[in-house]
């Protein structure tokens, strides 16, 4: 009988060391991301960018304007950004004006780079890395220099585009 | 006469009280072994993200109740997950390496957000009980950044335990 109760309280430990041990069950299955191309350019301010030549000393050297625009730049691959004149000349705002200024007379440039003369051909003036428009180099400024000569007293403007793309 | 009636009347009680007296008895034994168990709802199902616009990029994009879980256990259990690897795997080796901690998860309903990782992290627990009582649905979000084009999948594994 003393045997019996031995082995029961034996018995009876051993199964409770069982459950008290910790035991696990997992399951398992994939998460997916698929990204597509996105890439965006945007500027601060699309407000129209004046020169105004009312001296001797404007009309002989030119009238630079930095950080004219600034731009910012998102894109989730390496982009380049192309500007480009819209038309090949600035348009007079008095019909009779027969003076051409031609689009070339306006540099442009990534800030801190250097100038080059716009066209109706796209001509780059900045490249960057891949990333949101917080990432360094991707919001930048764009200087202007405008050297148009003694042109006649008008107004004239110029459309100027930008556009960015991931080569 | 007397003495044989006296004699009848005193084995009649006696058988009587025999009777009366015995007994059988046995014990009745539940084996109630520890029982833990686990299921996806929706098992063929991968939660998917996709990044399309500038916003999805911008901000990341949340799927409420992406993934549902059913347990039963006879014991209180806890919840854990873990990535099968540090970071998302391209499809098509893209250079770009996608940190498992870009995906967050939390149980639906609450606002504790875990960031996924290789090591288990607890997420939620609860009592013993059958899958009508313990059911758990489970909210994603994944931030990656401007990641570039391409498709990255991560393996999630969730361990359930009895502590």
């Amino acid at each position: 009988m003393k045997k019996s109760i031995l082995t029961t309280i034996v018995l009876t430990i051993l199964g409770f060391g069982a459950y008290a041990q910790s035991f696990s069950t997992t399951a398992q299955h994939n998460v997916k991301i698929t990204a597509g191309s996105v890439l965006d350019v945007q500027m601060t301010s699309t407000a129209d960018v004046t020169f105004n030549f009312t001296t001797v000393a404007n009309y002989t050297d030119g009238i630079e304007q930095t950080n004219a625009a600034q731009l910012k730049v998102q894109s989730n691959k390496p982009w380049s950004l192309a500007v480009e004149a819209l038309t090949a000349n600035f348009d007079a705002d008095v019909a009779a004006n027969d003076t051409e200024v031609s689009a070339s007379k306006l540099e442009v440039r990534k800030s801190g780079g250097t100038y080059a003369a716009l066209s109706t051909t796209q001509g780059t003036v900045a490249t960057g890395a891949r990333g949101a428009n917080s990432v360094s180099g991707n919001t930048f400024y764009v200087d202007y220099q405008l050297k148009p000569g003694f042109i006649a007293a008008d107004n004239y403007s110029l459309g100027v585009r930008y556009t960015v793309s991931q080569p | 006469m007397k003495k044989y009636a006296l004699t009848s009347l005193f084995l009649c009680v006696f058988v009587f009280l025999g009777y009366s007296q015995t007994t059988a008895t046995h014990t009745v034994r539940i084996i109630a072994k520890p029982i833990l168990e686990l299921q996806l709802e929706n098992p063929g199902v991968t939660p998917e993200f996709n990044f399309n616009t500038l916003a999805d990029y911008e901000g990341g994009i949340e799927k409420l109740q992406a993934a549902s879980l059913k347990i039963r256990a006879n014991r209180n259990w806890v919840l854990n997950v873990k990535s099968g690897s540090e970071n998302f795997i391209t499809t098509d080796n893209q250079a770009t390496s996608i940190s498992s901690s870009v995906l967050t998860i939390r149980k639906s309903g609450t606002a504790d957000d875990f960031a996924i990782s290789s090591a288990d992290q607890a997420i939620t627990n609860g009592s013993a009980g059958d899958f009508d009582k313990n059911k758990i649905s489970l909210d994603f979000k994944a931030n990656p950044g401007f990641i570039s084009p391409d498709s990255y999948s991560i393996q999630l594994t969730y361990t359930l335990t009895a502590p």
